[in-house]
């Protein structure tokens, strides 16, 4: 970059202020941009990378070299006006920067403590759901039908989207899709937590850690296959395997409060809302 | 060679001259944008004066319609009518739209409201109901389409195109600062002048007249004005007194909350609204949830000299800023429960040596006490009028059965009021367990037990053993916890409760150690909403962190370390001054 300015733009920039600017780049590069963070034990091996690299760039040749050590020896060797300012600056700032690091890296730190959850575990290969047992990997919703009873495959009902399900004379998808809106909103009250517009954020989620599903997000029931969801909703948090955290997910175990045809009834809405399809294996 | 240095340096002189003047433009830049923000949505308000409503095209309100009966009818019903299948479960109503009622406008008292004030509300959702911010899901277009749809086919009592119907949009004026003085002469006409304080409260804790119903016969509880969060509309700028000048002056259309337009003066208007601002804990707002961003880690100070406070009001507790717990309804086991009224907690706590003291702060508009004679001020009827005949009930469930049917009625209207009560949930043996395993957070399971400090307001305070919701009992053996102080005024409990660090009883009584995250979680009942035992608000899982004190060598080592810095520093510049003087 500071070759670009120096040799493109014709700015010239000296070489002892090239090194940290290439330097910082790079930490903000390593620190900030790139996802997901680096720990910090690899961040500190690329910036020593970085560091060799910067040093190697400015004594690739004699007159680099002294190009950026000449301001050094300027700052501490002569003694103009000029020369003595920056020596007096740069011989107090150091050991004051160094004296802050130090205090800010004893300082007692209590943040919270980090908990990796994992937010979609592996589901079981079966679940029991009110005394029947339900194959996870061949489960389909029993609702996903057109008129004649027929199973819609995947984009296929696509055709119910954004029709209206209060319609006098409207297709059973629909009638489906607004009996599970009507557990949704009423007899459950899932949009406490998962919100009006299926977003998470409901009046409840603010006071809940980890916070509601995001059902509007590509990443959670678009990612999933219907049966994984069934079994979510079924087993709520309590359901959840140890490393998605089953003792704190507010998630309730909705096999208490619905019947089977309710739960998977609301699946259905949920889809339906907000216009994504489940993952299949083909 | 030196003149080239000296050029060197002065070129590197005017570079960094230049490099400040960047760093100077984009600062300013980035002021602007900001203040921009305000004036977009400053832009997005309807202008002073004479109003006419948009005339929807036949397109539009047919695209409205298709958008309505995806993502509106659900609360608002297929006719507009507020009746939708979640009306059931809410108390502030869904809207009901056949009357032309709104209460957020720019519009005088009664009229209806500007197309730019429905754009807004649909926009930004309206804070503490349901209503969510539908700018995130819906596209500009879409939302115009369904408001032109709202406005000629759900409002049925009047036209918004009717000429007689006129709107008339109210003028901010000229904005009054906040003051020191401004809020002192906001604070006496709340008082006195528009009396305010009827309805709002001393403190302004919405704890005035509880006996009040809105246009359509449902009960109605005066804004709680100390969480202006929760306020509908605020915009999601809950700190910004524009939003209460706005409210005073246009009235909320049907409900008690009238329009002081040509009661108080354009000034009295801005000092009410800088005083009502002044009245709340300014927490930083977490975008996502519109409400005061949670910080997980409950911070517990130690205190080195003297004891530790038992009354409220010690300053001792200035120590710390309250901390801001959040509330949820228990409506994940039965007996399920929807309508919470304590929504958060506000956390301090202190501990030395011995002892750990709490103070919890929480508002409920009521001081409630056992009695089953007594009529409960929030009962069932908050969601049911004579408009809601059929709906009586918050409790439909097929509950624990899992078997289809008509829904029951589980839980039969509590009748009486019971106690407001508090508790703080620890984990049984918290320390033995493999980080980060937790017992079930509603009151442990089978395999994991809780320990559990509850304080009720009959002025008894209960340790209880918890492996689950329905597995709570008493623990009489010992009584370490003592509540110092208890006091319920203008609308807000504040409780001082106080524990040994160590117990005798380690197998079922939290050991509490600083420096450890501690597991904890907060449950509060209010007895004149019907609530008790699992009828409760309730949060997940906060840590609470007893900070050990600063020990003495942080304070020592950074000296020492830039003392050799120094002697260092020393070293090179001898070192570069010898250099010198043999190349010269």
């Amino acid at each position: 970059m500071a070759w670009i300015i120096k040799d493109k733009m014709g700015i010239p920039i000296p070489k002892i202020i090239q090194a940290p600017i290439i330097w910082i780049a790079a930490y903000i590069v390593f620190r900030f941009i790139l996802q997901p963070p680096i720990p910090f034990s690899l961040l500190a091996i690329y910036m020593a990378v970085v560091t060799i690299a910067c040093f190697l760039y400015v004594s690739l040749s004699q007159p680099s070299w002294e190009e950026f050590t000449s301001p050094i020896k300027f700052m501490l060797q002569e003694d103009t006006g000029k020369a003595k300012m920056s020596r007096y600056f740069t011989f107090a700032a150091i050991p004051l920067l160094l004296a802050y690091g130090t205090y800010n890296k004893m300082l007692p730190k209590f943040d919270e403590p980090i908990e990796l959850r994992t937010v979609h575990p592996a589901p079981p290969a079966s679940i029991n759901v009110h005394d029947k047992v339900l194959n996870l990997q061949t489960a389909e919703n029993p609702f996903r039908v057109d008129d004649s009873g027929g199973y819609l495959k995947v984009g296929l009902e696509s055709v119910h989207h954004g029709k209206n399900p209060f319609a006098e004379n409207a297709p059973k998808f629909l009638q489906n899709v607004r009996d599970g809106g009507t557990v949704f909103f009423g007899t459950a009250g899932c949009f406490f937590c998962h919100g009006d517009n299926l977003d998470g954020r409901g009046p409840f989620a603010f006071a809940f850690n980890p916070i509601p599903a995001n059902f509007a997000d590509p990443g959670t029931i678009a990612q999933l296959q219907e049966s994984f969801v069934f079994w979510r909703v079924a087993k709520g948090g309590p359901g959840l395997s140890r490393e998605a955290f089953p003792w704190a997910s507010a998630m309730p175990p909705w096999e208490k409060h619905l019947t089977t045809n309710e739960m998977w009834q609301v699946i259905l809405f949920e889809y339906w809302h907000t216009g994504f399809f489940p993952r299949t294996w083909d | 060679m030196r003149g080239k240095l000296n050029q060197e340096m002065s070129r590197f002189a005017r570079k960094t001259v230049t490099a400040g003047l960047v760093a100077v433009f984009l600062a300013a830049a980035g002021m602007l944008w900001i203040g921009n923000a305000e004036a977009q949505q400053q832009k997005l308000e309807p202008k002073p004066g004479k109003y006419t409503p948009s005339k929807p095209t036949a397109e539009d309100v047919e695209a409205g319609k298709a958008v309505y009966f995806r993502k509106c009818v659900w609360c608002h019903g297929p006719d507009g009518a507020g009746d939708g299948p979640s009306a059931i479960r809410l108390a502030t109503k869904p809207r009901n739209f056949n009357q032309g009622t709104f209460k957020i406008r720019h519009s005088a008292s009664g009229e209806l409201p500007t197309d730019e004030d429905l754009f807004l509300s649909v926009t930004h959702g309206l804070s503490g109901s349901a209503m969510p911010p539908w700018g995130e899901i819906l596209s500009e277009k879409e939302r115009k389409q369904v408001i032109s749809f709202v406005k000629t086919e759900l409002v049925k009592d009047r036209k918004f195109d009717d000429p007689d119907d006129e709107i008339t949009v109210i003028d901010y004026g000229k904005q009054i600062p906040s003051s020191e003085e401004s809020i002192k002469l906001g604070q006496e006409i709340y008082m006195t002048k528009a009396k305010c304080v009827e309805c709002h409260g001393v403190e302004g804790r919405g704890n005035g007249n509880l006996t009040q119903r809105d246009d359509w016969g449902f009960p109605i509880f005066p804004a709680d004005l100390t969480k202006p969060w929760n306020l509908r509309g605020n915009r999601r700028d809950p700190y910004n007194p524009r939003n209460i000048f706005r409210e005073i002056s246009t009235g909320l259309n049907g409900t008690p909350m009238p329009s002081f337009r040509d009661e108080l003066t354009e000034e009295e208007r801005w000092h009410v609204a800088n005083f009502v601002m002044s009245l709340s804990e300014k927490y930083p707002i977490d975008p996502q949830t519109a409400k005061p961003a949670i910080q997980f880690v409950l911070k517990s100070r130690f205190v080195a000299e003297g004891e530790l406070p038992t009354d409220p009001n010690d300053p001792k507790w200035l120590e710390l800023p309250a901390q801001y717990i959040g509330l949820a309804s228990q409506i994940i086991q039965p007996p399920r429960h929807f309508l919470r009224t304590v929504d958060d907690i506000r956390f301090r706590s202190l501990f030395n040596d011995k002892e750990v003291v709490f103070l919890l702060e929480w508002n409920d508009r009521t001081e409630s006490h056992f009695d089953e004679n007594k009529e409960a001020v929030y009962d069932a009827k908050r969601i049911s009028s004579d408009a809601f005949p059929a709906i009586n009930t918050t409790n439909l469930t097929h509950e624990n059965d899992g078997a289809a049917g008509p829904l029951k009625d589980v839980n039969p209207e509590p009748k009486g009021v019971f106690n407001d009560a508090i508790a703080i949930q620890f984990a049984e043996k918290w320390q033995e367990l493999p980080p980060p395993e937790k017992p079930y957070f509603i009151h442990g399971d089978a395999k994991r037990g809780t320990d559990i400090w509850k304080w009720e307001s009959d002025g008894s305070t209960k340790e209880l053993t918890g492996h689950g919701l329905e597995q709570i009992s008493v623990k009489e053996a010992n009584k370490n916890l003592k509540v110092e102080n208890a006091k319920w005024s203008n609308g807000r409990w504040q409780l001082v409760m106080k524990r040994a660090l160590k117990t005798e009883d380690p197998e079922h009584d939290a050991q509490l150690e600083m420096g450890k995250n501690i597991p904890v979680v907060f449950f509060a009942w209010d007895g004149d909403a019907g609530e008790f035992g699992g009828k409760m608000a309730l949060s997940t899982y906060y840590y609470l962190m007893m900070e050990p004190p600063v020990p003495g060598k942080v304070y020592v080592i950074p000296p020492i370390v830039a003392g050799v810095v120094v002697l260092l520093e020393g070293l090179v510049l001898y070192a570069a001054r010898k250099k010198k003087i043999e190349n010269a």
